[in-house]
């Protein structure tokens, strides 16, 4: 997955919190997060790409950063997959 | 005794004058801007009066309620220059409209599908009211709702109008209609708003108080100035809107984390 990249939840997610339990859907997908998750869901913004995204979570856990690394990669390869994040180029813009 | 504030001591008397006060009563209750201390000049005095025998008079309008007895009944006076709008409510209304918005079945079956807006409004506005008479029937019920499922079962509905403009939002920017987009976007951020209000005890339903609602609630995800600063568009470039809306589906999306649906305390 290419570093410059940026996450970014898509507008048609449905959010939803019990009690603290997220659930996100979009489609016919839904999930649940895990309190990692959440962290990440929650930092996903115009100016964090995939690096630093990966950044705050070892910083977050002070975890291994390979270990960090691949797991948030996947992360975010299985919820743009699901259709729950766009990856956008750091030069996209909307177009005027 | 009954708990009476200075501001409506008048109030009964100005409706057993008038012959618009049932002998019988559960309660009288101010609700709305001038109950919360919100109201202007022009703002509406917005009484409700419970009792157990059904209103009836030549003057009554009605409202449709979703309940086994299906209507409410309405009068409009004039006082000192302010319009009153008194609603006549059933006690056993009261109490059916109380039990569509328990926790059991809300958690159970989701939101009611049979919760009326006229049912929704004076629940909300219970929370919020002064009683004027019948002040411990009205505590009681009143600590019902305030700890029934009612401000959940209105942040979601919320949520849902919140969702659809932000789907109204997409389609339209995926058309090319950018400036358009603006709209849906303005109303997914205010359905947003209100819907964390709602889960924040505040379920006001007119979106005029929210800006109240948000300064009374001063939420750590939405401090006042940011609100106003969505609220206002700032930042709002006409002839390059999609910043902008980037910005306010992102923000929509962080009220939507914050906006706890369960019960209080979990």
């Amino acid at each position: 997955m290419d570093d410059t990249l940026i996450p970014l939840p898509r507008p048609i997610v449905r959010v939803r919190n019990y009690g603290g339990r997220i659930i996100l859907s979009v489609g016919e997908n839904t999930v649940e997060l895990s309190e990692s998750a959440e962290m990440m869901w929650r930092s996903l913004a115009p100016d964090r790409d995939v690096r630093k995204l990966v950044e705050l979570v070892v910083d977050a856990y002070d975890a291994p950063v390979d270990e960090v690394s691949s797991d948030v990669r996947e992360w975010i390869a299985e919820m743009a997959a699901s259709g729950f994040i766009e990856l956008r180029a750091a030069t996209d813009r909307p177009t005027p | 005794m009954d708990q009476t504030t200075g501001a409506f001591t008048n109030v009964l008397g100005e409706l057993a004058q008038r012959g618009l006060l049932p002998s019988t009563r559960s309660a009288v209750f101010v609700g709305g801007s001038l109950a919360r201390g919100w109201a202007h000049a022009r703002s509406d005095m917005d009484i409700v009066v419970i009792a157990p025998e059904p209103w009836s008079s030549a003057t009554s309008t009605q409202q449709s309620v979703w309940l086994t007895v299906p209507t409410i009944q309405v009068e409009v006076i004039t006082v000192a220059g302010r319009r009153w709008e008194i609603k006549y409510w059933l006690t056993s209304q009261v109490e059916e409209a109380m039990a569509k918005v328990d926790w059991e079945a809300f958690e159970k079956n989701g939101p009611p599908s049979d919760l009326g807006i006229y049912e929704t409004f004076t629940l909300e506005r219970m929370c919020h009211g002064i009683a004027i008479d019948g002040a411990a029937w009205f505590a009681e019920h009143r600590a019902a709702v305030r700890d029934s499922a009612l401000n959940s079962i209105i942040a979601l509905q919320h949520l849902a109008k919140a969702d659809s403009a932000l789907e109204d939002m997409v389609g339209l920017r995926e058309a090319g209609e950018e400036r358009d987009a603006v709209v849906p976007a303005r109303n997914a951020f205010g359905f947003a708003v209100d819907a964390l209000n709602a889960s924040r005890g505040e379920a006001g339903l007119e979106p005029k108080w929210r800006p109240k609602r948000v300064a009374l609630l001063n939420h750590p995800c939405l401090p006042l100035e940011r609100y106003w600063e969505l609220e206002l568009c700032v930042g709002l470039d006409p002839r390059n809107p999609g910043p902008w809306l980037d910005e306010v589906a992102l923000t929509c999306g962080r009220l939507f984390l914050d906006t706890n649906l369960g019960r209080p305390n979990t």
